[in-house]
């Protein structure tokens, strides 16, 4: 008897065997399209910079810009103070843990000390997370979070605030670019955010943290 | 849950016709959809550009489908995912059922997927005793109601919040609220809690990548994410028309998806799936199994113009831009896919008699194909599919008999001359104003009387006029 692999693989073949239309090349469209997409990107760090500020406001995220790394520590600790904010969870990542660190009265929970099932849960309690993401994405106002970098996206996906550490230099101009420098292995499980998860399913009425957070917050820093 | 056919279509137009409230949430959700849609798309000036571009790349996988599908599984297998494939419906249900049962599953989440509702899936699972639950918003509200999807993207499009109110009461238990952030509050909690006690997720894909041999799942809830990587087993559903060839040519079908189905820039989330991340880093699923679909799809690839249709992303976008959409809702088409894209894929499925009348849910205003980001031409593929019925006898005797006989009047001049003129003589003994209703259509199309000069004496007097 066939197995269901032939049978696709065989009708398929039987369907095309008329003609298998033939697509010209996309050499004029490509430049085409490169032209115009080059016409709406920023020239400058700073200016994609500020694309991806604006971006990000658009979809309802805050973007706090740190200009030296002495403030970090001292920014987080206001933000988490003005959100009453006791326990954060972190992802592992050596940057999220030294920024950190120094953090006074929060207690900090690393996801990744915990093993699974219990690291679920324990996350899944904790209303606030402090992450590090690997790129951002200045015309969409992503971020991008790759696995092997953080090793855990519960803090991201399960607590209903979450402030993602970013850092400057990491802002790309879009998608495009992001793919074509990537590093195909290391990119195989990831995720772009691209604000706080929504929804407008009732009515179209659109509202935030449908199952993910509720607020994101971006810290750009040097 | 509901049967559906699309047999059912005369009768189910009728009754969304008669229902006021439906065509009222209709008609502003599509309303307010076209207009995000627009207001974004006017930031991207390379949008034809893209619509050429994601034509063409998908034309040269529909075209070289066996060769990519082979290649995808090839890559998904080097990744540590199993691959499956399934012929049809049935093969499909027992293959996931089996995974469920190899791994002792007592609890599914899943996340939105057309091709699992295409397969009957939570039926099958359901009656083997396997609490499944959906955890979009609109489709945990749909299932609540034992309904199906009225909208590819939004599939409570149909129900007001008042509605949602009540449902949520009966089936809840909770006090009557009608504002959507409290009803969505209940149901996240009731279904956070379901994430973390579900071992089996069951997704569909966007996106399978052949030369990476991963996939991808976009959304905005977050639910999809959860659903990949809180339980310990992931399903993902995935038609064989969703191939693309590379990461390369992702981002210019990410940059047409979401404007077209949300009027977002990008969509919330756009999770990639390459292989289970347990074992490396201690969450994300133990086993990724990937199921391929095909249940009807290779057949379409028969007509050499046709097989277009198969470069479908389900955006939605000419559900919100057709007129007969938004005047019946996606119930009326009796299918899982709905609108014009719905009536296309229906007789190639389904076949031209179960779906003889889809095609027919069309004006041909050709408003589909040009918010279409694929560049599919609808209006043109439902033409030719309206041929293929009448082409296989599936058209009523009356319709054949009268095509005919008009036929052979209208190639004889003066016997059409002397016929037109029944009408016209027909017309000044009914009454004032008052007309009839169109054989083999709905009582809201009444025939609109007829001039009492008729059209050549008619012609003939206008031309004067204008002299």
């Amino acid at each position: 008897m066939k197995s269901d692999k032939e049978i696709i693989l065989e009708n398929i073949r039987k369907s095309l065997s008329s003609s298998r239309n033939e697509v010209a090349n996309d050499i004029q469209l490509d430049n085409e399209i490169k032209e115009k997409l080059n016409s709406v990107t920023p020239s400058t760090q700073n200016e994609l910079i500020q694309q991806f500020q604006n971006e990000l406001e658009k979809v309802d995220a805050e973007f706090i810009n740190i200009e030296s790394n002495e403030n970090i520590s001292q920014t987080l600790q206001r933000l988490l103070q003005d959100g009453v904010v006791n326990e954060i969870a972190i992802s592992d990542d050596e940057l999220i843990c030294t920024i950190t660190e120094s953090l006074a009265d929060i207690t900090i929970v690393k996801a990744t000390d915990y093993e699974y099932p219990e690291r679920k849960s324990k996350i899944s309690q904790i209303n606030t997370a402090v992450v590090f993401a690997e790129n951002g994405i200045a015309d969409t106002g992503s971020v991008v979070f790759y696995y092997n970098t953080t090793n855990t996206t519960y803090p991201h996906f399960l607590c209903d605030w979450t402030i993602i550490a970013i850092k400057r230099d990491s802002i790309i101009a879009n998608q495009f670019e992001l793919i074509k420098n990537l590093d195909l292995e290391k990119a195989k499980n990831m995720v772009f955010v691209t604000g706080p998860s929504r929804t407008a399913d009732i009515e179209k009425t659109l509202v935030l943290g449908a199952h993910g957070p509720r607020r994101v917050s971006v810290i750009a820093i040097p | 849950m509901q049967k559906l056919s699309p047999l059912n279509i005369k009768k189910n137009v009728t009754e969304a016709l008669a229902d006021k409230n439906l065509q009222k949430a209709v008609l502003n959700a599509t309303a307010s959809s076209q207009d995000s849609r627009e207001h974004i798309i006017s930031e991207i000036p390379y949008w034809e550009e893209l619509r050429q571009k994601t034509n063409n790349i998908k034309s040269r996988v529909i075209n070289n489908l066996d060769t990519f599908l082979e290649t995808f599984e090839t890559n998904c297998k080097e990744n540590g995912i199993i691959v499956h494939w399934a012929s049809d419906d049935v093969s499909a249900r027992n293959i996931i059922l089996k995974i469920a049962s190899d791994n002792d599953v007592k609890k599914i989440v899943k996340s939105k997927s057309l091709t699992t509702e295409e397969i009957f899936l939570n039926d099958a699972l359901i009656e083997n005793g396997i609490e499944t639950l959906e955890t979009d918003l609109g489709e945990y509200i749909v299932q609540l109601k034992e309904e199906v999807p009225s909208h590819l993207i939004i599939p409570a499009l149909h129900l007001s919040k008042e509605d949602v109110g009540e449902l949520f009461t009966e089936k809840l238990g909770i006090e009557y609220t009608s504002v959507p952030e409290e009803l969505l509050q209940v149901a996240r909690k009731n279904i956070r809690q379901k994430f973390l006690e579900a071992d089996m997720g069951i997704s569909g894909s966007n996106f399978a990548i052949a030369e990476s041999g991963s996939f991808v799942v976009v959304e905005n809830e977050a639910n999809a994410h959860l659903t990949i990587s809180l339980p310990k087993i992931h399903v993902a559903v995935i038609g064989i028309e969703k191939i693309i060839p590379d990461m390369e040519s992702l981002p210019y079908f990410l940059k047409l998806l979401a404007p077209s189905a949300t009027g977002q820039k990008s969509s919330t989330y756009v999770n990639f799936i390459g292989g289970p991340s347990r074992g490396e880093y201690g969450e994300g699923p133990e086993k990724v199994h990937v199921v391929l679909v095909d249940n009807g799809r290779s057949k379409v690839l028969q007509n050499e113009q046709l097989r277009e249709t198969l470069a479908c992303i389900r955006c939605g976008a000419c559900l919100n831009s057709c007129p007969v959409y938004q005047h019946i809702g996606g119930h009326a088409y009796g299918w899982v896919y709905m609108g014009p894209i719905g009536a296309t894929l229906a007789p190639q499925f389904l076949g031209t008699h179960e779906a003889k009348y889809s095609p027919y849910l069309c004006t041909l205003c050709g408003e589909c194909y040009k918010v279409c980001p694929i560049k599919i031409n609808l209006p043109e593929h439902l033409l030719t599919l309206r041929n293929q019925i009448v082409k296989d006898g599936e058209t009523a005797k009356v319709e054949s008999i009268g095509m005919k006989t008009f036929s052979y009047v209208a190639s004889r001049p003066k016997l059409y001359n002397l016929l037109t003129t029944i009408p016209v003589v027909a017309q000044s003994i009914i009454p004032d104003g008052k007309s009839f209703s169109v054989p083999g259509y709905g009582n809201e199309r009444p025939l609109p009387p007829f001039d009492k000069l008729g059209f050549k004496k008619r012609f003939e007097k206008e031309k004067k006029n204008e002299k």
